[in-house]
């Protein structure tokens, strides 16, 4: 992080770019609460979790392309390149100054959270682990 | 059905992979329970051992174990050493053991069914340490020895678990599946 906020600093950005470090939960609570957006410019992820949450806090979502985030976030994203700051910067742009966008992403994101009920997982597990213990291919 | 659970590293606090296994896990209990099936909860698991014990997914209900949730390092340590020798009973007697954090220990006679987060040791070996990346793929390899099935939490993990290993989820049989997306 100390690499970024150097970067930061060269840049100029030092007041536009705020580090948070590592936040309690009522924080990391409040930080969801308060954005306008969510931006994820992962270039790899094993899931993908934080898009979930932005759907959850009734958040757009502006995200890489890269990796597992399209099967996870569907239509409900704006996706860029993530090796293209350009296009990181073009959809940012479009997001902030697209209100019917951002309803629209923010819509898609809700109906979309019931796909990855924890519980469905659950119980889908449950039924494979069954099997597995007694030698039943699922 | 008696299923143990490794939660030698979950976190209930929003943390990727760690938060995931406790929720998880405690799901997995919510739903079982009413099922009649029984719970283990492994707080030190295979290479895994905490330095201070007393941390990880609690549960409570006389249909949840948690046998080694206060065992110090030491013991702990020589207690996985004598079951992965074969040596010791796996306490709780599990049918099968859900190892989610990486590691995975021999824990026959019980079934290991291994959850693959991502592997991006090796498709981005440049975002890992050396020594995560040398115990992801070590132990990425004995599970691929030794568990009886796989879980994989994405279809783009999945999928990159297979660039490495084409054709091996076939060939060798193994049940596997990728965690369930509600219709």
């Amino acid at each position: 992080m100390q690499t970024l906020e150097q970067i930061s600093r060269s840049l100029g950005l030092a007041d536009c770019v705020h580090f948070a470090g590592h936040l309690d939960h009522e924080a990391y609570i409040a930080v969801w609460q308060h954005a306008g957006a969510m931006v994820f410019p992962s270039l790899h992820e094993g899931f993908g979790i934080p898009i979930i949450e932005a759907f959850h806090s009734g958040l757009p979502v502006a995200a890489s392309n890269a990796s597992v985030l399209p099967e996870v976030g569907g239509d409900a994203c704006a996706w860029f390149d993530p090796r293209d700051p350009a296009a990181v910067a073009d959809t940012l742009a479009t997001l902030a100054e697209d209100p019917a966008l951002r309803d629209e992403l923010r819509a898609k994101g809700k109906s979309r959270l019931p796909r990855f009920s924890l519980h469905f997982e659950a119980s889908r597990l449950n039924h494979f682990l069954y099997a597995a213990a007694r030698n039943l291919v699922p | 059905m008696k299923v143990g659970i490794d939660v030698a590293q979950t976190a209930a606090e929003r943390a990727g992979c760690a938060w995931y296994a406790d929720a998880l896990a405690r799901a997995l209990v919510t739903v079982g329970r009413p099922e009649g099936h029984e719970y283990v909860l492994y707080h030190q698991f295979g290479d895994w051992i905490n330095g201070e014990p007393g941390h990880g997914t609690y549960l409570t209900g006389r249909d949840v174990q948690m046998p080694m949730r206060m065992m110090l390092p030491i013991p702990a340590r020589a207690l996985w050493r004598q079951i992965e020798a074969g040596e010791a009973v796996l306490p709780g007697e599990p049918d099968v053991v859900v190892a989610s954090s990486f590691h995975a220990p021999r824990v026959a006679p019980a079934k290991l069914i291994y959850v693959v987060h991502d592997m991006v040791f090796w498709t981005h070996p440049d975002f890992a340490t050396d020594t995560t990346r040398l115990v992801c793929q070590r132990e990425l390899g004995q599970a691929i020895a030794h568990a009886s099935a796989f879980v994989f939490v994405s279809e783009a993990t999945q999928s990159d678990f297979e660039s490495f290993f084409p054709g091996w989820l076939q060939s060798s049989g193994r049940p596997h599946r990728v965690a369930g997306r509600a219709p």
